[in-house]
Order: C-alpha cells, then structure tokens, then sequence
C-alpha cells in the first residue's frame, strides 16, 4: 500500500510540473519565438529626388613664386628667416657652415684626371686591323666543298641513270665484241693463210730462179724470153725488194740477164736446159701472178683485219668505260647522305660568310663604340670641368640672399640640416603683387557641366570668389578625369592651404526612393523585402515577400526604384542577418539608436 | 580506554567512513561519467551552433543562390604585399607570385568568365561586360590600411576637429554580396561609383565623430582629402569579432580613391647589368590584400580549382597565395581538415596580413575545433559510461545486488552482529 501511495504522488507531482511548464511556455511563447526570428527596420518608399554631390580638394598655389633651392653637400649655419616673413631683395635668407669635407670635389678632381688619361690613351692607340684574307679563304674553299658536293649529289640522283645506261653499253658492245673479235680472227687468219701462201710461192720463185742462176751459170742459154707478163725485167725476189712501184717502171731494169728487147720475137731453140729455163720462168711468172692475187687478197684481208680491230677497240673502250662508269656510280653515296653533304658544306658556307660579315660588322661597331667613348669621355671631361667649377663656386658660398622681394612660405630646413641635392626646394618667396590658383580634379562627366568664368562653392570662409579660368584633361586620366584651374580671390591666400570644392548635380524626381540598404541583390536580380502584416489571435506577424525591383538611380545613400507592390508597403532597409522570402520578421524601431 | 587506542579507533572509523563513501562513489560512476559525458556533449554542440550562426559571412553564397538551382560558391583570395612604412602604408605589389595587382584581377576576371561561360552552352553573350564587370557571376577585391580620419566641421563648430587612426578598407566590385552588413544609415558604396569620394563608416567611427548613426551627407577628411558619408554600417559584433576588432573604427572607400589621393612613391631600381650609372624608376603597383569570388557551381568544390587555375603563376605544389572557400567552412570535416595535423595550416597562413573577417572566421574555427573535441570526449565518456554501467549492472547480479535482502533482514543481521 506505501508503495502505490508513492507512485500516486510522484504522478501528481509531474503532472503538475507539467501543467506548470506548459502555462510557462503558452505565456512566454511569443517572447521566446520572437527570439528565434530576426528584427528588421521598415520605411516607406516615398516620392524625391537624389542628389550627388561631387566635390574635389586643391591646394592653392601662388601663380608667381621663386624658388629657393638647396645647396648639396653644404650645412645650414642658421636660417635667418621663418614663416611668412617678409624679405627684400638681397636680404640673407641664411647662412652656410664653412666647407670641412672637400672629400666630393677631390672626387670629382680625380675622376676628371682619370677621364682625361683615358682619353689621350685612346687617341694614341692604334686602330686595330682584321685580316680579311682568310676570311674570305675560308669562303672560297667552303664554296667549293658546296660545287663537289652538289655535283655530288647530281651524280647520286643520277645513278640509277647512269647504271642503266652502262649497263646497256655493256650489254650491246658484248655481242659486237664478240662477232668483232671473231671478225678479227677470220681476218687474222686469212691474212695468216695468204702471207703463208706468198711465203710459199717466194719460196718457189726463189727456188725456180736458183735453178735458173744454176742453169745460167752452166752456159746453158737463156731462151728468148718470152713476153711472159711479169718476167720481163730482174727476178721476181728483187723487185718485191725494190717495191711494188717498181715493178711498173721497166726502164729501171739492172739485170743484164734480162731481154730488154721484148719487141724481138722469140729464137727457137732446142736446148732442153734453155727449155727448162723456159719453163721454170713460166713458173716464176705463173707464182709471181698468183703472188699479186694473193697479196691483193692479203691487203682486203688487212683491211678488214684493221677495220675489225679498230672496231673491236671502239667496243672495247666503250665497254670499259661503261665499266668505269659502273664502278664510279657504286662508289657515289647515297642521296640523303649527299643531300646532307651539301647542306653541310651550304651551312659552312653560310657559317663563313657570316663570320665574315659579323666580322666586320663587329669591327664596325668597335670602331663606333671606341669613337662613342671618346667622345662620351670629352663630353664627361667637360660635365665634370663644369660641375667642378660650380662646386669651387658653392664651397666658397657663405650665405644665400633672397632674389626677390616678398613673403617666405614653406622652410623646409633648420640650422645644421645638411643638404643633400641642388634641386630641393627649401623655401620660396612670393611677392605680395603675387595672385593665387587652385586646380581641383573632378570627373569628366561633372567637369561638363562648369565653364570659365564660373564661381564654384569653396569650403573656406576667407576666400572671396573662386572663378574658374581653365579646364583641361588630367594628364594622368585625360579620359575620365578633368583638371579645373581657379582663380582664387581673397584678401589674404596662403599658398598651401587645401580647398574644397563642391559642384551639385541633382537629379529628376522619382516615383520611389528607399534607403539603398534596401536593395538586395542576388543572382536573379535586385529586389527587396517587403513587409506584408498579418493580424491573429496571437499578435501582429510580419512575413517579408521578395519583390523584384529595377533601380532607376542612386546617389549611393538613396536609391530610387520601380516595381510592383512598392505602393503602401514597407521595405526592409535593415535587418539582423541575411533574409529569406518567406522569413517571418520582428518589426523593431531602432530610432533610440540613433 | 587509552588515548592511544583513542586514536587508533579514531582512524579506523575515519578510514571505513572514508571506504564506505569511496565505494559508494565508484558505485555511482557510471551516472557522473554519463552527466559528464551528456554536459560536454551539448556544451559542444550549443557552442558549435551559436558559433556558426554568428559567422552569416561564410552563408554569403546561399544567401547568393536563394531561389536558384544553381548552388553558388563563395571563394577568396589572399594575397600579401610590402607596406614601406608599416600599416599606414598602402599595400603594394610585390610580384606576381605573392601579390595581386589590378591587372592580375583582369585577367582572374576575364579567366572565370570564360569557366562560367563555358558551363552554359547556349548562352550567347559571352564575356565579361563592356566595363569589364563579371557576368552571371559577382566578386570584389579590396585592401586595408591604417590612416587617420578627421571629422570635417562647418566654419561655426567652434571646436576643433577630431582625428582618429581608423582602419580604412578600399573595395571594388559588390563588395556587400559577400559581407553582411547591419545598416544603420544609407547603404554601401555602389558598385557602379556615383562619387568616387564616397565613404561608408561603421558604427564605431560614426558615433565617435557624430554622436548618431544618421550622418548622411557629413564629411571626413583621409589623405588630405574630403569623402561624403554615404551609409554607416554595423559589423558583425560577436565575442569573437570583438576579439578580432571589429569594435574598431572603420571605414570604407572606393579602391580607386585609395590609388587616387594616396599614391605609391616610385622606386628607383639600379640597372641589371651592373652599371649603377643607369637606373630606371619604375611605378609600383598597388596591392590587392584579397580577391572575392561568387560562382556557379555544377561540381562540387569545383570552383576552387578554377580559382587556382585563373591565378597568374599559381603553384598547387607552392602556393604562395592562399585560396580558400568560405562555403563550407564551418562545416566539421572543414575544420577538422584545417586544425589537423597542428601547425599545418598555420604555416601556410603566415605572412599574410588578414582583414577582419578571415581573422574571425580563423578564431572561430579554432574554437569550433574545441567544440568538436568536446563533443568527441563526451561520447567518449557516454560510451565508457555506458560500458561501465553494463559491467556493473552484471557484477550486480552476479553479487545478487539486484534482488538484495530486504531491510528488516539486513537490520536483524546488523542488530545481530552488534
């Protein structure tokens, strides 16, 4: 029974927490949801107009002013002027330090004694020569490399050619070779044969006039000789000694054997000796006709012996020379390697011609630059004589005066300030008949709405009237940007002093201009969140709708806009964080903030 | 009873007391260990989520892509830059490895144009437009340096003007589209310039010149020259961002009028060859401290490559720029990725001069990782609670602890003993 009272009460207990953090959160509820949803600030797009106000700052400037500049290398003793002080002409503005370090004019010194040895140096150097000689050698034999190596390559393209046709000489001088050679031999032979055959009947000549020297000399006489053609004069042996041409001339008959009568008609006889005498003359005769015919045979058998082994000569030499010509052809490289010989030798000959021509052009700009430097050398020898002079004359300065009569603006120095270079402005004096510009820079498209004679709004109290006298380009932006020269009047200007200068340009009137904090934009464009108000038993909700807007103007803090749903709606120109469309939103007045 | 054996029964009891409260201690452990367990838990997933919440900064892109199929990608650039005279220098351009000139954003520009051209086939007008704006797609660039801001006062203010060193950030492109701003007054510098001497201050700057956030229209002075209030803005202000210095005067001008009315000085460089004789004077280019990006994304984590790829002379092996998607960042794995393996990322991250936003965002992720370590030692703990438990729970029954003699029995016995 302890136990179900327990459980009984630990039940009535949570219940009622329960109950407890319900009415907590019912009552709290709006509180805490507001929490949750982010306060925005709301306005009205009304009707205005924007305005942009474009101003710019210049620094006035005196339009007549002189220059006082620095002394390099020299120390300020004192600055007997200050700000605003007003000198005469030939007053001390200040004074110098006596020179201690003359450490910068012995440089200069010493550079000048260099300058001036470099230069008589130079003059007496003889010029340097290049023989061109070898040069132009090594050219030569470059360029006849190039003629062997095209030939070259000629005969390596004609090869095949060549080979072709070597090898149809060879090929048609063989067989004449051959039918020549056999020519040659038939004739050698023929030739051979008919010289055996003279030989032969010589030998019977001779043997029949042995006979008949022998008969002779018996005392057996000689019959009458007979007209026998060809027997008529000394014997058959001593005329082929003496020449075939002899033979036709019978008055140079020395034998005294011989009848030199053939007019006489032959005497009888009975003798058989003389018969036989007789007879074997007949026989020489006979031979020695046969021997004519035999030797004519022999010289057509010489001719054409000759003919042939001229013939067979002309084949031969043809057919070595096609075998030559063979040879050669297998001996030529091949055509890329040829090709490649004669860009090889092209390239030497390229190389030496620009080696050549390098050279000289090389040599040419020596001979400039050495002409360059002396005469760079003079020029510096008189820069620096000059520089030197003004330096004597600067380290013997005590003081600087002022050249002119005026106001002191802007000392840039103090006592003991070591300056540095000749061209800072120390200070500057401006006479007091002296007038004041100021040039501001403003946009082309703001530049375009002012003209000379024009006053515009200045910042500064003390000045009168600001004219403009001039506009021109900005030469750092002469597109965009424009260059408004003024003329300041005022009773008392301060070269100096900054100005501001505004020029208003306002717009037309619009429809509907917000805060431009009110222009979201997104990748689908430029809207805003409008508030749409709802009532319910729980309060007042607030839901923000996105509506697309185009922005027809903006002057950066306002922007005027056109849209549907703008009239009567209140736009979100502030919120917590990023919105939605669809976020419920907490309408807050921030006015205390501000 | 001797006060020897005094003490000793002192101790003695004080001992079992001691034992007794000890064991029923360790009895209880496994409900501390899960308490433990649960509190760090939800500390860490609290924290995790207030801490992201508070960084919209890095939500720009959905925010961005809001009723769009497109997801969008929100990528940054930080590049560094020599200053010659410390913060109230302008940045300048060092060279194209670690720097960003205008030029570079040119030629990022029309590279991401072409990448974003390239995803839809059927589009026509192709390029970035004719002022050499992006197109379909947003980005910024911008700079900061430290320089005094005076109050600029009417001829009757009978006081003199106020000055204060402000960090003055110069920006070009739609430089809102990716930092949220709670406006106080007016709205942001256009991207399209009205005035090129506009300014847009942040809450502090305005209270401390004016005494009101509705200051439209008034003037302050920077490099000698007068810009136009045109808005006043409200920085994100959590803890962190307070930290980080967002409770710090601020201003914004155009980048344009940075380079304007406060010039980088020429340098004189000696001549290459040796000879000192001949020298060149040579521009220097302003620095881009970081470059902005929001892109259409089909791929995901695409749009970082493409970056990289845009970037003139970027080494993915060297990168001596730092690309970084601030999509995402928060994310866990994000996180885990940037603390892990320690110093890593630290090391990559030097020499840049971050501008607030990276700054927070840098502490916040620190601090994220806190959370995460947190939530990992809490369930952890929950685990080694619950094991505990389990193995308690057997011992228990193994002991008969679960069913234990009911008290009067346990009374009898003690009675007895006694």
């Amino acid at each position: 029974m302890a136990g179900n009272g327990k459980s009984r009460r630990w039940v009535v207990r949570a219940m009622i927490s329960f109950v407890a953090i319900l009415a907590l959160l019912t009552f709290f509820s709006n509180t805490i949801m507001n929490m949750t949803i982010p306060k925005v600030m709301g306005a009205y797009a009304v009707r205005g107009n924007l305005s942009s106000t474009n101003s710019a700052t210049g620094i006035v400037e005196a339009n007549d002013k002189t220059n006082i500049n620095s002394i390099g290398g020299r120390t300020v003793d004192k600055v007997e002027v200050s700000y605003l002080d007003y000198v005469y002409a030939g007053d001390v503005l200040y004074t110098l330090k006596e020179v201690e370090d003359q450490s910068s004019l012995e440089e200069l010194q010493d550079q000048l004694t260099e300058l001036t040895r470099a230069r008589d140096y130079a003059a007496r150097t003889p010029a340097e020569t290049t023989d061109y000689v070898t040069l132009q050698e090594a050219i030569n034999t470059a360029e006849d490399t190039l003629s062997q190596a095209r030939a070259t390559l000629e005969a390596a393209q004609d090869k095949d050619e060549t080979i072709e046709a070597a090898n149809d000489i060879i090929s048609e001088n063989s067989t004449l070779a051959i039918t020549l050679a056999a020519e040659v031999q038939s004739a050698s032979d023929t030739v051979e044969s008919l010289s055996a055959e003279i030989s032969r009947l010589e030998s019977e000549i001779t043997t029949r006039e042995q006979e008949i020297g022998i008969l002779v000399d018996l005392g057996v006489p000689t019959p009458t000789p007979t007209p026998v053609p060809g027997i008529a004069s000394a014997s058959p042996a001593q005329k082929r000694a003496d020449g075939d041409a002899d033979t036709t001339d019978p008055t140079d008959e020395t034998d005294p054997t011989t009848t030199t009568e053939p007019t006489t008609s032959p005497e009888p006889t009975d003798n058989p000796s003389t018969e036989r005498i007789g007879e074997l003359q007949e026989e020489i005769a006979d031979r020695e006709e046969q021997i004519d015919e035999l030797e004519e045979q022999l010289e057509d058998a010489q001719d054409r012996l000759n003919s042939a082994s001229a013939s067979l000569a002309e084949v031969n030499a043809a057919i070595a020379e096609a075998e030559a010509a063979l040879e050669a052809a297998d001996a030529l490289p091949s055509v890329s390697s040829a090709q490649s010989a004669v860009n090889l030798a092209q390239a030497s000959v390229t190389n030496a011609r620009t080696t050549y021509n390098n050279t000289q052009i090389t040599d040419a700009i020596a001979a400039d630059k050495a002409a360059d430097e002396q005469n760079d050398r003079i020029e510096d020898i008189a820069e620096l004589e000059e520089k030197i002079e003004e330096l004597e004359e600067k380290m013997t300065l005590t003081e600087v005066v002022a050249p002119t009569s005026g106001f002191v603006y802007n000392i840039t120095i103090q006592d003991g300030d070591v300056m540095e270079d000749d061209k800072t402005v120390v200070m500057y004096i401006v006479p007091d008949t002296s007038t004041y510009s100021v040039t501001f820079k403003f946009d082309t498209m703001v530049a375009q709405t002012m003209d000379i004679g024009q006053s515009l709004t200045v910042d500064k109290y003390w000045v009168d009237d600001c004219i403009i006298t001039n506009i021109k380009p900005d030469s750092e932006n002469p597109r965009d940007s424009r260059e408004v020269k003024c003329s300041i009047q005022a009773m008392w200007a301060w070269p100096g002093e900054s100005l501001t200068a505004t020029a208003d340009k306002s717009n037309a009137d619009y429809e509907h201009v917000i805060a431009s904090s009110a222009i979201i934009e997104d990748n689908g464009g430029t809207f805003v969140y409008v508030i749409q108000e709802s009532t319910s038993p729980l309060g007042d909700k607030y839901v923000v709708k996105r509506v697309k807007v185009d922005i027809e103007d903006t002057d950066g803090a306002l922007t005027a806009i056109s849209g549907e749903g703008l009239d009567g709606n209140m736009i979100v120109i502030r919120s917590e964080e990023p919105l939605q469309d669809g976020d419920r939103v907490r309408l807050e007045d921030y006015s205390n903030e501000s | 009873m001797s006060v020897k054996s005094w003490i000793r029964d002192y101790f003695k009891e004080t001992g079992d007391i001691g034992k007794r409260r000890f064991k029923k201690l360790v009895l209880s452990a496994p409900f501390w260990v899960i308490t433990i367990a649960l509190a760090l838990i939800i500390t860490g997933v609290v924290r995790y989520t207030v801490l992201t919440a508070n960084r919209a900064d890095t939500r720009m892109a959905e925010v961005w892509s809001q009723g769009s199929d497109t997801p969008y990608r929100h990528v940054v650039v930080y590049a560094r830059g020599a200053r010659r005279e410390g913060p109230t220098s302008p940045l300048s351009y060092i060279d194209q490895d670690v720097s960003l000139s205008r030029k570079d954003i040119l030629t990022i520009r029309d590279s991401l144009q072409n990448i974003v051209d390239s995803q839809d086939k059927g589009k026509k007008d192709k390029g970035v437009d004719s002022e050499g704006r992006p197109k379909d797609w947003e980005d910024c660039f911008s700079s900061f340096l430290t320089a005094s801001v005076t109050e600029v006062l009417g001829d009757d203010a009978g006081r003199s003007p106020i000055s204060t060193d402000t960090q003055v950030v110069a920006i070009e492109g739609n430089y809102p589209a990716f930092h949220p701003f709670v406006y106080l007054s007016g709205g942001f510098l256009p991207e399209v310039p009205v005035d090129q001497d506009q300014i847009v201050l942040n809450d502090v700057l305005a209270w401390r010149f004016f005494n009101s956030y509705d200051v439209i229209g008034n003037r302050v002075s920077i490099f000698g020259h007068e810009f136009v209030v045109t808005g006043v803005v409200k920085e994100n202000d959590s803890f962190i961002d307070k930290d980080c210095g967002s409770g710090e005067p601020r201003a914004y001008i155009y980048f344009t009028a940075l380079e304007k009315y406060a010039p980088l000085d020429s340098t004189i460089q000696t001549d290459p060859d040796g000879d000192s004789e001949q020298t060149t004077e040579t521009e220097i280019q302003f620095g881009i401290n970081c470059y902005e990006a929001m892109l259409p994304e089909m791929v995901n984590n695409v749009s970082v490559t493409d970056v990289k790829n845009s970037l003139p002379n970027f080494n993915n092996a060297d990168p001596k720029l730092y690309v970084v998607s601030q999509t995402g960042r928060l994310n866990i794995f994000k996180v885990w990725d940037y603390m892990l393996p320690m110093g890593e990322s630290q090391s990559l991250i030097e020499g840049y001069e971050f501008p607030l936003g990276e700054r927070a965002i840098t502490a916040t992720i620190s601090r994220l990782f806190i959370d995460i370590i947190l939530v990992l030692a809490g369930t952890a703990l929950l685990f080694l609670g619950i094991i505990i438990a389990i193995m308690r729970g057997k011992k228990f029954a193994e002991n008969n602890i679960v069913n234990p003699p009911k008290d009067d029995k346990v009374k009898e016995t003690k009675e007895e003993q006694k």
